[in-house]
């Protein structure tokens, strides 16, 4: 075999069997998988989406608001300083 | 070692990308069914060791899972579900090195395999064959054995693994080189030591 061309090499690599692999062990990650897909394949309810959405759109508004009042603080606080 | 391997993977990719889209949990099976054992394969040579492998590979199709109902129409799966494998492989590796404990593990999947000495009349040719490549193919570089692993063991097209690996179809050809090059390198460094092991055992029986 250490004589091989390269091409006969690759052939040699493609003809290696599988590694043992435990069934009961794959089919219990097999199971795990497509739980995880059954779940994430099934539409949420309409309230959950609702919230994610409602969050998703209330949670940047929420953080300018903080920190639109914090430099409005700092701009009066500022300029009574220098007053 | 396990059975022989099925022809290279062979999957209607639409079809089946169509059905996962629609949640169809039937076309999951399929996937899984066929490709479940060469990514446990592909990991298992990739990172040497089983226990590894198969955290890597419920991590690979749990991902698989989640993004499956979003793939997009024109995805070729199984280079897809090879992308997410080894991304997990070179995540798990860069944590790995922070953790010399593992590191020093590494390899148990080859001397697991072990080489047979030669003796014609006692061992089959091919399972020392076999068993030499296996363990040439432990001692190279992830980057080599990688290459090897898609191009060679999975029979994935060129263009596909330059895909996965992140390279440019020239650099694959580079990198595909070199590997082969070291492989045929590490199988004969291998086959003369067990030839002269095998040479020692002989002399030591006549003695």
């Amino acid at each position: 075999m250490s004589h091989e061309e390269p091409d006969d090499l690759l052939r040699a690599l493609r003809d290696l069997p599988s590694p043992d692999v435990d069934a009961a062990r794959a089919a219990r990650v097999g199971r795990h998988a497509r739980a995880a897909f059954v779940e994430s394949a099934t539409p949420a309810p309409i309230l959950v989406r609702l919230g994610v959405v409602t969050g998703r759109a209330v949670m940047p508004v929420v953080l300018a608001s903080i920190i639109g009042v914090y430099l409005v603080w700092a701009l009066s606080a500022a300029t009574a300083l220098v007053r | 070692m396990g059975p022989e391997r099925p022809d290279p993977i062979a999957l209607d990719d639409r079809a089946l990308v169509e059905r996962l889209r629609r949640g169809d949990a039937r076309a999951f099976d399929e996937v899984y069914g066929a490709l479940g054992g060469r990514i446990h394969g592909f990991l298992l040579r990739l990172s040497g060791r089983h226990d590894t492998a198969e955290g890597l590979a419920q991590e690979t199709w749990l991902r698989f899972a989640r993004s499956a109902t979003t793939l997009d129409e024109d995805t070729r799966l199984a280079p897809w579900v090879f992308t997410i494998a080894r991304n997990a492989f070179v995540s798990h590796r860069r944590w790995a090195m922070l953790d010399l404990s593992r590191v020093v593990t590494l390899g148990a999947f080859a001397e697991s395999a072990p080489l047979p000495a030669q003796d014609p009349e006692s061992v089959h040719e091919r399972a020392r064959a076999i068993a030499l490549l296996e363990r040439a193919l432990q001692a190279l570089p992830v980057a080599s054995r990688e290459v090897l692993l898609l191009v060679g063991v999975e029979g994935l097209d060129q263009e596909e693994v330059a895909r996965i690996l992140g390279v440019g179809y020239d650099a694959l050809r580079q990198r595909l080189k070199r590997a082969r090059d070291q492989l045929a390198a590490e199988m004969e460094k291998l086959e003369k030591q067990t030839k002269t092991a095998g040479r020692r055992v002989a002399s030591g029986g006549t003695a």
